[in-house]
């Protein structure tokens, strides 16, 4: 279990280190390892680019499952339309709209929990045990 | 168990006083001694002069926790100058060849570094009209879509000046991850490494290398 807050553009450096090596522990490889680390970075970057600040939650046992299970909280604007959010190219912030499809892509799983005006609940999670 | 039945008279002001130095410790004043009267040893003399021992370890203590704390302060003071020295570390543009750039990027891109680099390297490029700039990823770990975005608009700026940009040393893992998060780089040259970008800059500039 590990926990990193994210509050300045560095902290998301600091998750994804985080992460990755969590990950390398568990028996990921090293392509696997760089994929949750860039998931990892594209939605600790939305915390600090939508909401400012929030937590970043790093599990790798749950379930009875193998693998990595991250979750990304914060008390931001929310997202308005989830399934927009998830489209290739939709940004409100003016980047590449990449981060969320592209996270689901990368992840085994993606799971948004949000309501307008009260904040984001994302969890990502990548199995081992296919 | 017996109890004994010894009992002692001990003066009230002897204990007034040992009263008075347990108050002024637990207020963190450590700058008292019980006055022990040697002369006159009684059992009481024990408990006074335990307690100055007990006075002396605390300021003992005290003053190695002052000195750990003062370690850690600068350890953290450290830390600090040293993430500082590590953002600071700029990328440098080195001119391999005349109009051919190289920055080899290494570690970690954020915004702010990577706008520097950007804006160095469009410096460079005016100043010393060159006509290629060698982006080497090799050093970097990871790109997200954010730093897929600050490479693709430094190449698009780079063009923009009438020169050409390639980008080489991607990784494996991270070919994959990028088109696994989607990011376009099919509009960028891209080479394996620093060695092929070389050659395809003396080729771009006519340059014939004989051996």
């Amino acid at each position: 279990m590990s926990k990193v807050q994210i509050k300045e553009e560095s902290d998301i450096v600091k998750a994804r280190s985080v992460a990755k090596e969590m990950a390398r522990d568990l028996g990921f490889g090293l392509v696997d390892q760089t994929r949750i680390s860039t998931a990892v970075s594209e939605l600790a970057r939305n915390i600090f680019a939508y909401a400012g600040e929030g937590e970043v939650y790093i599990e790798t046992d749950w379930d009875h499952r193998k693998g990595i299970r991250i979750t990304f909280t914060d008390q931001g604007p929310g997202i308005e339309d989830i399934d927009l959010a998830l489209q290739d190219g939709f940004s409100t912030a003016g980047s590449m709209g990449k981060g969320l499809p592209g996270a689901k892509r990368l992840m085994d799983r993606l799971n948004i929990q949000t309501k307008p005006g009260e904040g984001t609940r994302i969890i990502i999670e990548k199995w081992l045990d296919k | 168990m017996a109890t004994s039945e010894k009992t002692m008279e001990v003066g009230k002001e002897r204990i007034d006083r040992l009263i008075d130095t347990m108050a002024s410790l637990t207020t963190g004043e450590y700058d008292v001694t019980l006055d022990v009267d040697e002369k006159n040893e009684d059992e009481f003399t024990q408990v006074e002069f335990s307690m100055n021992f007990l006075i002396e370890q605390l300021i003992y203590e005290r003053s190695e926790n002052e000195n750990k704390q003062q370690e850690l302060q600068e350890k953290i003071s450290l830390i600090e100058q040293q993430k500082q020295a590590i953002q600071e570390l700029s990328t440098p543009i080195i001119k391999i060849w005349d109009q051919v750039l190289v920055l080899p990027l290494i570690g970690t891109l954020d915004t702010r570094r990577s706008q520097g680099l950007t804006e160095n390297l469009l410096t460079d490029i005016a100043t010393s009209q060159s006509k290629i700039a060698i982006l080497d990823i090799t050093g970097v770990p990871a790109v997200d879509s954010a730093v897929a975005n600050h490479l693709l608009k430094t190449v698009a700026s780079v063009k923009l000046l009438g020169a050409e940009c390639v980008i080489t040393g991607i990784r494996p893992e991270v070919a994959q991850t990028i088109v696994h998060l989607g990011v376009d780089l099919t509009e960028v040259e891209t080479l394996s490494n620093l060695a092929e970008g070389l050659k395809w800059a003396f080729d771009r500039l006519r340059i014939r290398m004989t051996q």
